[in-house]
């Protein structure tokens, strides 16, 4: 059996065991399974210094409102 | 100065740094990350440093994460884990109460947003907009069986998370597990397997025309209407994005008495900057949702050309310069009394 289905049944059967300690809508909730995949290269956090920020991407064709603006 | 409580990912606290910039105001961004190693708080003069920040002279806007006070313990020897897991949480709570002191101080600034307005529960939210005159969904928050029997057989509902609350578990090494409730169409058969659980937030389903984003800061109204029907996907809740295939979003104007309505119960609750969901129905009513206090706004302003981030960092200038100015009068008021 896929792992995958393994750890969804394994979740399932203590939903069930656990009815009454969780909210009654429990059946709705979105449960995912993800594998680690160990090869991937993890995502590389860029500085943006003057901002004081981080982040993976900047947004593109981003230009400052400030620099377009001739105020 | 100028200081923004965020959070290093924040995109849009970028923005208006960038206006901040451009107008060549003094300021700090305080990400969720900074770590409070240095108090100063004095009450007699009115004086509070942060590390060597003098936050009794600064504007302030809140917009995501938290302060921290980082400390490692080593364990006492001789003594159990349990008993050193109990010293380490007491003097955690002593940390959270000095922190909260700050947040308070932080509150007592002229300032855009507070992080105590993210502790707003939906169900004070929807009391306060019944209580101004606005319409709102009809409400069950209950684990009661045969009461929520008869709410679900009543109307078509929904159900939602109270906490927008996501579990993530790591299940091993080779696999995680997330765990979330988005909003969800209910009806009694989806309960019959759980007659005993926790309670859980119910809501009458609403037919939409369109859904409505509302962006407000401090009496000011930035709206958007956005065209969720024609999609399965985001037909009950736009924020089920469909990246393929997004919405229409277009700019909108709220009638005045909506915006009367909405700034009485942004007053009422003490919050005076906001991201509101409403609904427009096809009978021609408004019904209002919620108010997220940390609600992301840049499309709001990249769909309908609006300029909050320029509001934002202006309103932050003045602020500051009105504080500068009160200093000032004050000081030499004193000066004269002399």
């Amino acid at each position: 059996m896929k792992d995958s289905t393994k750890i969804k049944e394994t979740l399932q059967k203590w939903i069930d065991e656990n009815r009454e300690n969780l909210p009654l809508n429990i059946d709705l909730w979105n449960i995912d399974i993800h594998e680690n995949i160990p090869n991937e290269a993890p995502q590389k956090m860029l500085s943006f210094g003057s901002y004081n920020a981080k982040g993976v991407t900047t947004a593109s064709f981003h230009k400052p409102h400030s620099r377009i603006v001739k105020l | 100065m100028v200081i923004i409580q965020s959070s290093s990912l924040d995109r849009s606290t970028n923005d208006i740094i960038d206006w901040l910039a451009y107008y060549k105001a003094n300021y700090i961004r305080l990400n969720d990350d900074y770590g409070v190693v240095k108090t100063n708080i004095t009450l007699h003069n009115n004086r509070t440093f942060i590390n060597d920040i003098d936050i009794s002279k600064c504007s302030y806007m809140y917009r995501r994460g938290d302060l921290c006070i980082n400390f490692e313990l080593q364990e006492i020897d001789n003594v159990d884990k349990i008993n050193n897991w109990l010293l380490h949480e007491k003097l955690f709570e002593e940390n959270t109460a000095i922190l909260d002191s700050i947040n308070y101080l932080f509150k007592r600034r002229p300032s855009i947003s507070h992080v105590s307005d993210i502790d707003i529960s939906k169900i004070e939210q929807l009391e306060v907009a019944n209580s101004v005159g606005l319409l709102v969904p009809d409400t069950l928050l209950s684990n009661d069986f045969s009461t929520i029997i008869n709410f679900l057989n009543d109307q078509k509902c929904i159900t939602k998370s109270l906490s927008n609350v996501k579990i993530r578990l790591s299940y091993s090494s080779d696999w995680n597990i997330n765990m979330h409730l988005t909003t969800a169409s209910v009806d009694s058969n989806d309960i019959t397997k759980s007659k005993k659980g926790l309670p859980v937030l119910f809501q009458q389903y609403i037919d939409k025309k369109y859904e409505l984003r509302i962006f407000y800061l401090k009496g000011q109204f930035f709206s958007m209407a956005i065209f969720s029907q024609q999609n399965e996907k985001t037909k009950l809740d736009y924020r089920n994005y469909d990246k393929d295939k997004t919405n229409r979003n277009v700019p909108y104007k709220l009638p005045n008495e909506i915006e009367r309505k909405l700034d009485a119960f942004m007053k009422a609750i003490n919050m005076n900057c906001g991201s509101i969901d409403m609904i427009y129905t096809p009978e021609g009513k408004y019904i209002f949702l919620e108010v997220n206090s940390i609600g992301q706004y840049q499309w709001l302003e990249s769909n309908c050309n609006y300029s909050i981030s320029k509001n934002i960092a202006e309103m932050l200038i003045t602020m500051n310069l009105e504080n500068e100015r009160f200093d000032e009068n004050k000081r030499n008021s004193t000066e004269m009394d002399r």
